[in-house]
Formats: structure tokens, C-alpha cells, sequence
């Protein structure tokens, strides 16, 4: 573009020069872009060169990015050339079938297939087979040799499983009397510290209760443990980015489903019996519910009418958010499902050879074909979401509208309920976008165009082009449900407004606090558990009683409550943890920006086209997909004899083998929909329908008479899952026909025949659940397959031995049980901290903070909590196996870690000003530093007064000074406060020097006038007056603000006096004891520079000294200089200015790098003792000297005599070189009689008593000095 | 036969995976971590460090005979250290350097340590380059003070003390080829493996 005569700024291409076909805009050998340069500011101690640095370090390569896209693209393709074999998580339900005691580890074993690694065949064998010892054995070699790491087995999976173990204690899905002592320990620290995070730790002790309630939701399932279970997840898969967002997504529709059934659930009416029905079943045809809900019944715990009133809007909101996000769910699932359109399409467009499963078989009732059905029950059932008929018409009746206006019509004079139906509107009206487009689609592949009652005809679309358009589908760049760490989806949205609804009710302003149900949930939970009736008894239990519902077992929402906030924390914390390894690992672009581009390439990237190849011949017999594998292959004895899969079932002591068998598929899927229902099938109903006695669903896919009660759930009501699970049941009757297992003949059951074939239906579920197993389903399995799980075997033996229970188990779970404890507590006293602190700085006012701490603050402190916790543990672990420089370098690691996230997310907007500034203007500003735009950097300083505070400064006042410095010879000012010396000859005709003084008080003091003294002396031989000290009255009183000016001079200098020497300028004032604020000077001081004064005291800068020790430092200087010549002016003259700082803390002098000495409180004494500081801060001093230009060469001669015996830290002879250096200067100003080796043993009656002693060093230090 | 091979599969995988690690090893070996790579002027069978002055060739010899071989050395104290070990230092007053000789029980030197003496001893990078010395096996600190760094090539024998802000070597020391853990324990009393915070 940029030779496009049209395109404005445009360059116009020079004769010779080409364009890159390929990238039009970009012109060859064109030269890069180059700021101007600016003004620097002279004396201005910085770097532009170290942020250039810091941000190449970013890893951002922007003006690279075609090449970059390419170098994915291939990558992309290259990583898939694996054939790889891994295994899903072990399943919460299956650490309660599998003994406690072995959990090993997940393995993932794969091969390399790429030509150009093999390349290297060494290497590629050296690193597969590590990884395969490591999946079988655990243990972690070094990447060169055959060394093992230091910590030679891989205990992180082991790790997790153990934490998650421990979550399942707490939230009391294990029962304890099954766990060891530390695993009842950790089941309880874990639901100590929830509860604590939520600001509830006196409610409540031991574990949650979850397993006691017995709600049940519309899958039929047991609410609560649902929840509980799905919480159990996330924590699992906390660490594991996407899957974490979208297992804490499924957790928040468990939260809702439970909450919502267990606060709003209808209450069903008597049935012909006089007995309540249950929930599900059906009177005259329709369900039997009245408006009456629980939250009537809870409602009637409030005293007051109005709180019962909000309470139950905030109820039905609840109910009706969660209604609409679990619709949203469904859409999905009959979309994207197996059996859903999905299947269908995938099975068409890839000419599969069943016409089952193309869906071409006939539907007897319509005469369509099973597809075309398919599609037309899907189309009615999206009309009758969004409200349109066929033509595309708005009836007024949509589903997904009525939620929202039934919420609104519960008061319509309620505004705040108004704002809530709106914004739940807001998301029904997304959603309902979101089907229309799918209705759309669904038009095009008919080959029509519908809108607003007018058909148009168009051009068909192929089913391969219908599912990518359906699988691309966004409304306003949002999916429906899942997402990104950046684009949340719509259906995400809803939960976590749900989320917020229920753990952070009124922090967030929209909503009215009295319509969100976490408002009440802490309060119920205290009334449901005390209101009694006049006979003593609970009184929600003899309303529950009252309305014939079963038995009241307890309050479980401010439970849930508390869990949902944890883990909204953890969530919110990992998610930064996530950010924070994408930008230090420089993999920033490729997860957030490759990702989401791939993602639009459903179908097109070349790994996946690569995957379809290597599938189709099932990665040369390494990695088999069942249905790749051809008919001509299925019936070859020899590749049967290679890859065909087999089990064994182990019933009573008796074994059998069995093949893997596509219909046995009935197995997974009991476990997915009939298991765990709170009223589900007997043992005698599953022996019935196993054995053929009894269907479970009759030809049309609806649940038979018998069984309705027991089967429920919302997925009954699509009758092509019934369809198709009740074909799963035939086959599976018709393999038990063909192998007749253990003599099992389900056509002629013998005595103990049915109990057998129930065991056996245990039994394979277990095997078909079991993690180290491939599903029985699978027909062929290749050789990766096979060792990776013989590899989980061997590591499962491993790990089950008693080496690991007795002692790597109760580790890991103490470990886990510190970290909790660790994290509760900084949490909790940071968070509170942080709140009350800014709730003070604002006076109450925190609601624009509240979204900070909670959102941003709070997760913050919790990783960085987590990563100190973890980096002691690496920091310890390095420590115990004794490489300490290990344990250093994993600080400096960490440390520059931290600092490159910090300075990304801190720094960026600092340096978008500077680079704008810089390159917009092409100069400096010359008063805004980047480092820190409110430090004046003009001229050096004096003292600080106060800890932290600038020169000049306390709590209760602040000064200003500058320098106004004129020529009388005529010459051109010197700017304000100028640092620059003032030539010697400028003396002759005179100078003048004017000073300006601001006063600001900052607090209202009465009758307290605000006085001044300024002084002003001479620095050349020591320090001599020239003016001063004069006092003045600028004030009568501290008025906070106003600000009163003040001038000074003109002094005028001149003459030889004044040539090589410093001016100094002291302005002072005493503030008076004002509420708590002690008397105290405060003071500031400039210095003019003159020639080159011997004592370069404005090369010194005093951090924080107080005004007692200040003068016996600046004296200091001046001895110092007096007696060691030139040593200071080369000193200053190699580097900057030299940092003096006082500090607390065991030390006494101690010189940092080249330019920085601080004193500790060891040494205090010395600051108000004039000889002692002198050796102190000169020694110290002596420190810098060789820092900045290194011990001179003649002081070798002098310390081959042996070293001063003065030194504090080594007395006598024999110090080392440095040392030595430092201890000559220091004893030159004043011999060191007073420290820890009082002289040594040296003769000190006299300076040249000592100085005798030691002849070659006092030879170095007088020429030296001289 | 077939039988035997059948009761066989099961061990498939191990097999494969014997197969492959025996010829992975027979073809490759075991790889030992290769040297930091040979200084430019030393000589390995006498294990000098840089031969500049006299006191330099003295590692692996008797101290006795080798105050007797350089009297330019002035004896100006000795100091027990652990493990039996002795350190004693010296005048060069040939050359004006402090020597200090560290001695095993029977009096053979194991290390000398002295001021730089050239050049380009003075300065870390130039000698380092001109030893051909890069990465050290191992970076200590001197105990009792916070300042310095020191680099030590225990496969050389050679270590050098510097300031890492100025670049100005303050020691070169000698001695003797040991491995890092016996370096670590002859100079105990110097040497430490973080910086001394305590020390000012």
C-alpha cells in the first residue's frame, strides 16, 4: 500500500525497486522507520537503551507477523505427525470404586513420525524412550545423558490426584470413616479455608455436607452432588486452561440447577390418592405443579413482609436465569450431540456406509427419511424458542422471551426487577440471534432465504458447508456457550452473572442488592436452622411436612454459596497464573492469537488434514481408529491377529477374555444417563431389561409405562434418544446371544443366571470406566495404544506399592494442607487489609473498588500467594538437595519473571506516553521522567525529613525551592536550577543568586505561624558562612493549600573567595507538635556549583537521615575530603551521584554496587559521633573508589606486608585485598580504635605510632592522597 | 510353537521396548558431559596457571622445598585450618605481591593464591580470554564480606577472585586438579557458595 498513489503518506516507488508479490504493500530495501532524535537532558541519569532491551525481551514480533503465521502454519502440521496415546483424567466416580491407597499417575506415550526429527535417530530414540520410562516408572531423566533429574520421579499427576481426593473429603462426597487420618485432615482444611474466603469461617465446621441433600434437578440426578462433584472438576483441572473454564462452567449450571430447585422448586399436587406426586409424573395429561414453590415456604422464615417479598423476587430470578442458561445448554446438546444434527451431517458428508447412521432409513409415521425428520424437529423446536412460525413471523409466543417477561410480570411496578428482567432479556435476545442464524442455515441447506414472511429461493449449501457455518456461529463476536480466557460466550456470561448473583450480591451496582439471592442465602441458613413453631419443632420442617414433600435435611445454599466463591477465586487467579505463563514464556501470541485463528479454520488446518491421513492408515498400525479401519482389513486373519482388542473380566475367581465389541456401547452409556438417578432403575429392573424380559423403551424412543417414573430427565423427551439408546440395548442383548459369557444364554436362564448377568454388567462397567484401559468398544487397538497401557500398568503397580502410601501419599497431602493454610491466611489479612485500607482512603465510598478487589485483587494476591508458596517449595527443594546456587538462580528466575509480567501489564501504558511523546515531538520532556513522572530530577538534593517523603516535605508541610542564578558580567542566565558549574571567571565581574521559596502547608494549624530560616555558606575548606542564618515570618498560621511565596536575595558573589567551591543553600522550618506528629525541621537545600570545589557534596545524596545525624555526615564529607584530596572529586567524577542511606535493620555500613551505602541501627552510635562516622563513611566510601575504578595497582605492594589489623570483621593480619583498601582510607581519616578489634593490636598512642607499623601502606595512602 | 508364541504377546510392548534401548545403547553409549574446554597456555603435566612469576610453579610440591627454591619469600604468618590444613602467607618481596600457600598434613602445597601481577591479570575478561576460560563449574563468594565473586574451573585448577562491578581481579589462585567438593572443603574458611549478607 505504501507506493498506492491514492493511499495517503504514500512513498512512490523508486525506478529498480520491486514489490513483493506477495505482500503488496511492502517495499524491498525500504528503510526502516526511524524516530527523530530528540534533546537529551543533560545530567539525566537514564537509559533509553534499557527499555529497548526489556522490550525485545516481550517476545512480541509485530512487524513480522505473515512470516510468523507461516512458521504456525507449519508447526501446526509438523506437531500433529505424532502417534500418540493418552489418557483422560481419572474420573471422580472412579477414586471411589478404586482403593484409596493407588492413584498413580496419567501417561501420555507417543512416537515421532516427522522424517526430518529422524533425521537425528539418536536423539529422537534418546528422548522417546526417556519418555516412555518416565510413563511406565515415573522417573524424570536429564536431557543430555543418562543422568536422573534431581528429583528423579514425576509426582505432579500423583500430586493432583491426591489433591483432588482431598477436595472430594471436603466437600463430603468421600466419607470420612474411609480416609486416613491426613486425608480427614486435608478434607477439612480445605472446607476451613472455603469457608474463610467467603467470610463465613464461623458458620459451620468439619466438611460440607453435600451427600445429605437429596434435591433432585431435571437430569433426574441428585442436585447438590452433582455440584459437588462438578466442583470436585474444577479443582481438578484448575490449572488447565480452557478445560478449566469450561469444567467451572458446567460446576455454575450445577450451582444454579441445585439452588434454584432447592429454593424455587415446584410443589407438586395430590395426586387420586390423596399422596403428593412426585416430581416428573403427570395428572390429567399435564405435569402436576401449582404456582406454589419452596420459595414460599422459605419465605415464610423472614418476619418482615418486605423482606419476604424481595426475597422471593430475588428467588425467581434466580430460577429464571437459570432457566434461560440451561436452555442455551440444550440448544447446544441437540445441535452438537451424536445424536444431534451434528452426527448426521459428519456421517453424510463423509459417505459413511450405514444408512443408519446417515440417517437415510424411513420414519414410518412421516414417510421422511430419520435426517430429513431430524432436521424438521429441530426446526420446530427452534420456532418455538425464538417465537416465528414457517414464514418467519413473530408469533408473540417465544419460548425464550416468556422467561424474561414472566420474571418482569411479578411486580411490574418493581424498577429494580424491571432492570433485572432487561438485562436477562438482553441475553435471551442474544440467544435468540443465535438460533435464528442456526434457522437460517438450516433455510440454506433447504435452498431458501425466509425473512419476515417472504421466501426467496437460493442456492443450496452441502452438509459440510452447514456444519462449519453452525459451528461458527457468533452474535456479536460471542458464541453461545464455552470461550476463551479474553471472549467469554453468551451463555458463560449468563452463569457467571448467576456466579455473581449468588457469592457477590451488591458489589457490582446494576443490580439491586435486595433482588440478588446471596443476600439471603447466610441469613436462611441461621433462620432455617433456629425459627421454631410453638411445639419446638424447625419450623420449615413442618412446612415441608405440611406440603408433602420429603423430609427436611438442611440448608445447603449458603454452603454452596461459599464453595462457588472459592472457586471463582481459584478460577480468577489461575486465569492470571495462565496470562502471566503466556507472557514470561513468550507463548502470548501463539495461545491467544493462533488459537482463536484456528479455531476458524475448523477443517482446514493442515494438522487436522494430516490427522485424517494418518487415521485413515491408522498411523502404520500404531495408533488404530475403529472407524477407519476398511471391511477388507476387519475380515484379514492376520491384521485380526495383530490388532485385535481384548479384555478379560474377572467374575468370582472365574476370567474370561472378551473381544472389543462395538455393542457393548450400552455400557458407557448407562453409566452417562441411567446411573446415579435419585429414583432410578433396581437392581431387578436393569436384570429384567439386560435379560429381555422387560424394554425399557418402546420402538418410538418414549420410556415405557412402567419405568416413567424411575427414568427421568430432560433428554427423555426426544424421543431420538430413546431411539437410540434403546437400540443400543438390543445390541447389546444381541452380543450377550452370540458370546454367551461365563454360559450365560439369555434365551434360557438358568438358576443364578440373573445375578450372574448383573455382576457381569458391573463388571464390564467397571473395565469400560477404568482409565487404564481402552473402551471395551474398541475393535483394534495398535502398538502405541497397547504400551501406553501397559505402561499405566506397570506405573500403577508401581505407585501401589507401600513405599508410596506410607510416605509420598501423607507428604503430598501435608503439602497440600500447608498450602491451604498458607493461602487463607495471607489472603484473608491482605484482602482485609486492602478493603479496609481502601475503604478508609475513600471514605466509605468503595462501590467503583469493590469490582477491583473482588475481580482483580483478591484472585491477584491469591497467585501471588500461591506463586511464593510454590517458589518456596522450589526454593526449599533445591535447598534440601544442597544446590544452593540452584536455589539462587530460581530467585533470579523468578524475580526477572515478575518483573517482565509486572512491567508488561504496569509498564505498557508508561511507555505508549514516553514513545508517543518521544516520537511525536522529537524532544524530552524535560520535567517528565518515565521512571517516574512526579520526581524532579533538576539539580541534587539535600536531605529527605521523614521517612519516603522528597526533600522539603512532612506530613504537615511542604517547600519548594529554586535557584535563580544571574551573570553580572552580562553573560547568559543559567537556566532554573541549573547543576552545571559556574565558570571561575564569571567571579570577576560577580554573580548573582536569587531564591525562591514555595510554602505549602498541608493540614489547617492555628495559631502556629509558619518561620523560616534560610542560611547560606561556603564549601571549600570546610564550610564557612556567607549569609545567615536569617529568620522570617511567612505565615501566621498552617492554612491547608495556600500556598505563600517567598524570595531570597539577591546574594551577590565575588571575588577569588568564592573560585572552586560550593554554594549552599539551607531553608528551613520547624513544624509544631500537631496530633500526633512530633516536632520535627524540615528542611531543603540547594547547591551552586562553582569552578571545581574540592568538596563535592552535592555528589552525595542523603536518603532518609535524620536531622540530627545529617550534620555529623555532611561534616563527614568535609574531612574526609580534606584529608584523602583528591580521592572524593575522583570518586564523583567516575559515576553519578552516591546514594547515603539510612535504614533499619542489622547492618552497620555497607556498600551496594557503585553507588548506593546504606547504615544500619548496628551502628548507630557511629552517626552522632564525629570520629567514627569519619572512618565509617570513608571506609564505605573506599568501597565505591573500587567499585567504580578498581583498587589502584600500588596498593598490591602495600598489602603484601600484611593487611591493617583494624578491620571489625577480621581483626589481625591476613584480610583479604578489598578489605584492606577500604580499611586504609578508612583508618587515614581516623584510625578505627573504637570497633570489635579496638585497633588490633596495633600501636595507637599515636597516628604515627601506628602508621610505623604498616610503612608500605602509609607510602600507598600518602601518594595516594597527594 | 505357535502357543509359545501366544502366551508371548502379552510382552510385546517390554520386549520392543528391550529391543530399542539395547540398540539405542550399543549404537550410542553413554554420553558423559563433555569438558569446559583447554586453556591456551597451560601445561597439563605440571598444572601451572600462568608462569609469571617464580611462586607459581609451586602446586604439588613440598613447602619446605619451596621456600628453599624462592628466598625472595618472606614467611609472615601461618593459621591452622580445618581438616588439617595449613595456610600461610607470605611476602613476595621480588615482586611486591601477598602469597598465601595453603598445605596439606604433610606439607605439599595444594594451592597458591596472590595478587595479579600483569596486565591483563588485572582485568577478569582479559584473562579469561587469554586462558581460554569460559563458564566456571562452579561461582562462590568470599565468607566474611559482600563484596566479590569467584570463578572457579576445578577441571583447570585454576580460580579467580574480581569484582564484577569493575572487572578487577583481586586474587588468581593456583591449584591442584580436584574435583569441586574437596575445592570446596580445602577452601572452607575462604569461599562460600552464596554471599555473605552478614558481612560489611
Amino acid at each position: 500500500m505504501a507506493d498506492n498513489p491514492l493511499f495517503p503518506g504514500s512513498i512512490p516507488r523508486k525506478e529498480g525497486e520491486s514489490v513483493n508479490p506477495l505482500f503488496p504493500g511492502y517495499l524491498e530495501g525500504q528503510k526502516a522507520y526511524r524516530p527523530p532524535r530528540g534533546n537529551f537532558l543533560s545530567g539525566y541519569q537514564y537509559y533509553a537503551d534499557y527499555w529497548l532491551e526489556q522490550l525485545d525481551q516481550m517476545s512480541i514480533d509485530t512487524g513480522n507477523i505473515p512470516k510468523w503465521f507461516l512458521d504456525r502454519y507449519v508447526d501446526d502440521f509438523k506437531r500433529n505427525m505424532r502417534a500418540i496415546y493418552s489418557v483422560e483424567n481419572i474420573p471422580v466416580e472412579q477414586m471411589d470404586d478404586y482403593d484409596q491407597d493407588v492413584m498413580p499417575g496419567v501417561t501420555s506415550v507417543s512416537l515421532s513420525l516427522d522424517p526430518t526429527e529422524w533425521k537425528d535417530p539418536g536423539k529422537v530414540v534418546d528422548s522417546t524412550v526417556k519418555s516412555w520410562i518416565k510413563a511406565g516408572t515415573g522417573l524424570r531423566f536429564k536431557k543430555e545423558g543418562w543422568g536422573l533429574e534431581s528429583s528423579p520421579i514425576d509426582l505432579t499427576d500423583y500430586d493432583n490426584n491426591v489433591r483432588t481426593a482431598l477436595w472430594k473429603a471436603a466437600l463430603g462426597i468421600q466419607q470420612e470413616g474411609e480416609m486416613s487420618e491426613l486425608g480427614v485432615s486435608g478434607g477439612r482444611a480445605i472446607a476451613a479455608t472455603t469457608r474463610a474466603m467467603a467470610g463465613d469461617g464461623a458458620q459451620g465446621s468439619g466438611v460440607f455436607n453435600f451427600k445429605d441433600a437429596d434435591y433432585v434437578v431435571s437430569s433426574g440426578k441428585r442436585g447438590y452432588q452433582e455440584m459437588a462433584k462438578n466442583a470436585v472438576e474444577v479443582e481438578r483441572y484448575i490449572k488447565a486452561g480452557p478445560k478449566r473454564d469450561s469444567k467451572h462452567d458446567t460446576f455454575l449450571g450445577a450451582l444454579a440447577g441445585a439452588l434454584a430447585e432447592e429454593l424455587d422448586g415446584k410443589i407438586p399436587e395430590l395426586g387420586e390418592s390423596g399422596d403428593r406426586l412426585k416430581q416428573g409424573a403427570e395428572l390429567d395429561g399435564k405435569k402436576a405443579f401449582v404456582a406454589k414453590t419452596r420459595k414460599d415456604l422459605f419465605g415464610e422464615l423472614f418476619e418482615d413482609s418486605t423482606e419476604r417479598e424481595n426475597f422471593k423476587k430475588a428467588a425467581a430470578a434466580l430460577s429464571a436465569k437459570q432457566e434461560m442458561a440451561s436452555k442455551m445448554g440444550s440448544s447446544r446438546t441437540a445441535i452438537f450431540a451424536d445424536y444431534g444434527l451434528k452426527g448426521f451431517l459428519e456421517a453424510r458428508y463423509s459417505g459413511h456406509p450405514e444408512a443408519k447412521k446417515r440417517g437415510d432409513d424411513t420414519v414410518a409415521e412421516s414417510g421422511l427419511t430419520r435426517f430429513q425428520d431430524r432436521l424438521l424437529f429441530l426446526k420446530t423446536d427452534l420456532q418455538k424458542h425464538i417465537g416465528i412460525n414457517d414464514l418467519g413471523v413473530a408469533t408473540g409466543k417465544g419460548g425464550i422471551d416468556s422467561i424474561s417477561e414472566e420474571l418482569r410480570k411479578i411486580d411490574l411496578k418493581d424498577k429494580g426487577l424491571a432492570v433485572i428482567a432487561d438485562d436477562l432479556k438482553k441475553s435471551g435476545d442474544a440467544y435468540k440471534e443465535y438460533l435464528q442464524q442456526v434457522w437460517d442455515a438450516l433455510n440454506k441447506f433447504e435452498g431458501k432465504e425466509i425473512k419476515n414472511g417472504v421466501v426467496k429461493n437460493v442456492n443450496k449449501i452441502s452438509e459440510r458447508e452447514l456444519l462449519n457455518i453452525i459451528s461458527n456461529i457468533k452474535v456479536n463476536g460471542k458464541e453461545l456457550t464455552g470461550g476463551g480466557l479474553f471472549d467469554p460466550s453468551i451463555q458463560r456470561d449468563l452463569l457467571r452473572k448467576i456466579d455473581s448473583d449468588v457469592t457477590l450480591p451488591g458489589k457490582f451496582g446494576k443490580y439491586e442488592k435486595r433482588l440478588q439471592i446471596g443476600a439471603y442465602l447466610s441469613k436462611l441458613e441461621t433462620l432455617a436452622a433456629t425459627e421454631q413453631d410453638e411445639n419446638g419443632n424447625l419450623k420449615i420442617a413442618k412446612l415441608f411436612e405440611e406440603n408433602g414433600l420429603p423430609a427436611y435435611k438442611g440448608f445447603f445454599g449458603n454452603q454452596a454459596r461459599m464453595v462457588a466463591s472459592r472457586l471463582e477465586l481459584d478460577r480468577g487467579s489461575y486465569a492470571i497464573e495462565e496470562f502471566y505463563d503466556a507472557v514470561t514464556q513468550g507463548k502470548f501470541m501463539e495461545r491467544f492469537v493462533w488459537n482463536r485463528i484456528s479455531r476458524k479454520l475448523v477443517g482446514y488446518t493442515p494438522g487436522e488434514l494430516l490427522q485424517n491421513r494418518l487415521a485413515k492408515v491408522g498411523y502404520f498400525g500404531l495408533v488404530i481408529d475403529d472407524s477407519q479401519v476398511s471391511k477388507k482389513l476387519k475380515n484379514s486373519e492376520v491384521f485380526n491377529s495383530a490388532f485385535r482388542y481384548k479384555f478379560s473380566i474377572d467374575l468370582d475367581g472365574e476370567k474370561q477374555k472378551f473381544l472389543g465389541d462395538s455393542r457393548l456401547a450400552f455400557i458407557g452409556t448407562y453409566s452417562g444417563f441411567l446411573a446415579d438417578l435419585d429414583n432410578g432403575l433396581s437392581a431387578q429392573d436393569i436384570k429384567d431389561i439386560l435379560s429381555g424380559k422387560e424394554n425399557l423403551f418402546d420402538a418410538d424412543g418414549n420410556v415405557i409405562e412402567k419405568f416413567k417414573n424411575k427414568v427421568v430427565g430432560w433428554w427423555t423427551k426426544d424421543p431420538y434418544q430413546g431411539r437410540y439408546i434403546h437400540r443400543q440395548i438390543e445390541n447389546y442383548r444381541e452380543w450377550l446371544r452370540a458370546t454367551k459369557p461365563f454360559g450365560i444364554d439369555i434365551d434360557h436362564l438358568k438358576e443364578g443366571d440373573e445375578e450372574k448377568l448383573f455382576e457381569l454388567f458391573k463388571a464390564l462397567r467397571k473395565e469400560d470406566g477404568f482409565y487404564g484401559s481402552l473402551n471395551i468398544t474398541t475393535q483394534y487397538a495398535g502398538y502405541i495404544q497397547r504400551l501406553g497401557m501397559a505402561l499405566n500398568k506397570l506405573q500403577h503397580k508401581l505407585f501401589g506399592n507401600p513405599v508410596f502410601q506410607k510416605f509420598i501419599r501423607p507428604a503430598l497431602q501435608l503439602k497440600t494442607i500447608i498450602a491451604e493454610k498458607v493461602s487463607k491466611l495471607t489472603a484473608d489479612v491482605l484482602a482485609a487489609l486492602a478493603t479496609k485500607g481502601l475503604h478508609v482512603l475513600t471514605g466509605g465510598g468503595t462501590v467503583i473498588f469493590d469490582k477491583l478487589i473482588e475481580k482483580v485483587l483478591k484472585p491477584l494476591i491469591r497467585f501471588i500467594t500461591r506463586k511464593a508458596v510454590e517458589f518456596s517449595q522450589n526454593f526449599v527443594g533445591a535447598l534440601a538437595q544442597g544446590d544452593l546456587s540452584k536455589a539462587m538462580a530460581q530467585v533470579d528466575k523468578e524475580i526477572a519473571q515478575v518483573v517482565k509480567f509486572s512491567m508488561y501489564v504496569i509498564g505498557i501504558p508508561l511507555i505508549m506516553i514516553y514513545i508517543l511523546v518521544y516520537g511525536l515531538f522529537g524532544t524530552v520532556l524535560s520535567s517528565i521522567s518515565p521512571i517516574d513522572p512526579t520526581r524532579d530530577n533538576g539539580g541534587y538534593g539535600g536531605d529527605y525529613a521523614g521517612g519516603g517523603l522528597p526533600q522539603g516535605e512532612n506530613a504537615l508541610i511542604k517547600i519548594e525551592k529554586d535557584v535563580i542564578i544571574n551573570f553580572l558580567s552580562g553573560a547568559p542566565d543559567f537556566p532554573l536550577n541549573a547543576t552545571t558549574s559556574i565558570p571561575n571567571e564569571e567571579l570577576t565581574a560577580g554573580i548573582q543568586l536569587t531564591y525562591t521559596i514555595k510554602i505549602t502547608p498541608k493540614m489547617d494549624i492555628p495559631d502556629a505561624p509558619i518561620v523560616v530560616t534560610d542560611t547560606v555558606t561556603m564549601l571549600k575548606d570546610g564550610e564557612a558562612p556567607v549569609q545567615g542564618p536569617t529568620q522570617i515570618e511567612v505565615a501566621p498560621s498552617y492554612v491547608a493549600g495556600i500556598t505563600t511565596e517567598v524570595t531570597f536575595g539577591p546574594i551577590t558573589l565575588a571575588g577569588a573567595t568564592y573560585e572552586d567551591s560550593l554554594i549552599k543553600n539551607k531553608i528551613s522550618v520547624t513544624t509544631p507538635n500537631f496530633e500526633a506528629i512530633p516536632e520535627e525541621e524540615v528542611s531543603f537545600i540547594r547547591y551552586v556549583r562553582i569552578g571545581t570545589p574540592a568538596i563535592p557534596l552535592d555528589c552525595f545524596v542523603f536518603e532518609n537521615i535524620s536531622g540530627t545525624e545529617q550534620p555529623f555526615f555532611e561534616n563527614a564529607l568535609i574531612i574526609i575530603s580534606q584529608k584523602t584530596g583528591s580521592f572524593l572529586p575522583k570518586v564523583c567524577g567516575a559515576a553519578g551521584t552516591v546514594t547515603l542511606r539510612r535504614i533499619s535493620g542489622e547492618d552497620c555500613g555497607r556498600a551496594y554496587r557503585n553507588n548506593t551505602i546504606t547504615f544500619g541501627d548496628t551502628c548507630v552510635s557511629y552517626y552522632t559521633s564525629q570520629p567514627k562516622i569519619n572512618y565509617l563513611l570513608a571506609h564505605e566510601l573506599g568501597h565505591i573508589y573500587d567499585y567504580r575504578l578498581g583498587i589502584p595497582v600500588e596498593f598490591n605492594t602495600a598489602f603484601s606486608e600484611g593487611s591493617l589489623p583494624t578491620y571489625d570483621y577480621h581483626c589481625g593480619p591476613g584480610n583479604d585485598i578489598w578489605e584492606d583498601f577500604a580499611e586504609t582510607i578508612g583508618d587515614w581519616v581516623n584510625i578505627n580504635t573504637f570497633g570489635t578489634c579496638a585497633g588490633g593490636g596495633a600501636d595507637t598512642s599515636s597516628e604515627d605510632a601506628f602508621w610505623n607499623s604498616y610503612p608500605l601502606h602509609r607510602d600507598f595512602i600518602w601518594g595516594f592522597t597527594n | 510353537m505357535n502357543k509359545y508364541f501366544k502366551s508371548l504377546k502379552k510382552y510385546y510392548p517390554y520386549i520392543g521396548l528391550l529391543i530399542v534401548g539395547v540398540l539405542f545403547l550399543s549404537i550410542y553409549g553413554t554420553k558423559k558431559p563433555k569438558p569446559t574446554g583447554t586453556p591456551a597456555t597451560f601445561s597439563t603435566e605440571k598444572q601451572k596457571f600462568v608462569e609469571t612469576i617464580a611462586v607459581d610453579s609451586s602446586i604439588g610440591k613440598n613447602l619446605v622445598d619451596v621456600e628453599e627454591a624462592t628466598p625472595e619469600l618472606e614467611l609472615k604468618g601461618t593459621e591452622a585450618l580445618r581438616g588439617g590444613l595449613t595456610l600461610s602467607r607470605f611476602r613476595d618481596s621480588k615482586n611486591n605481591t601477598a602469597v598465601q600457600i595453603i598445605t596439606d598434613e604433610r606439607g605439599k602445597v595444594l594451592s597458591m593464591t596472590r595478587t595479579p601481577v600483569s596486565e591483563i591479570e588485572r582485568n577478569v575478561d582479559d584473562l579469561l580470554k587469554n586462558l581460554g576460560l569460559g563458564t566456571p563449574g562452579s561461582v562462590m563468594y568470599p565468607t566474611r564480606s559482600s563484596i566479590g565473586t569467584v570463578y572457579v574451573y576445578p577441571d583447570s585448577g585454576v580460580a579467580i577472585v574480581f569484582n564484577e562491578v569493575s572487572r578487577g581481579v583481586y586474587y588468581v589462585i593456583n591449584f591442584e586438579i580436584m574435583p569441586l567438593t574437596k575445592f570446596k572443603q580445602v577452601f572452607s574458611e575462604q569461599f562460600q557458595d552464596t554471599p555473605d549478607e552478614t558481612a560489611y
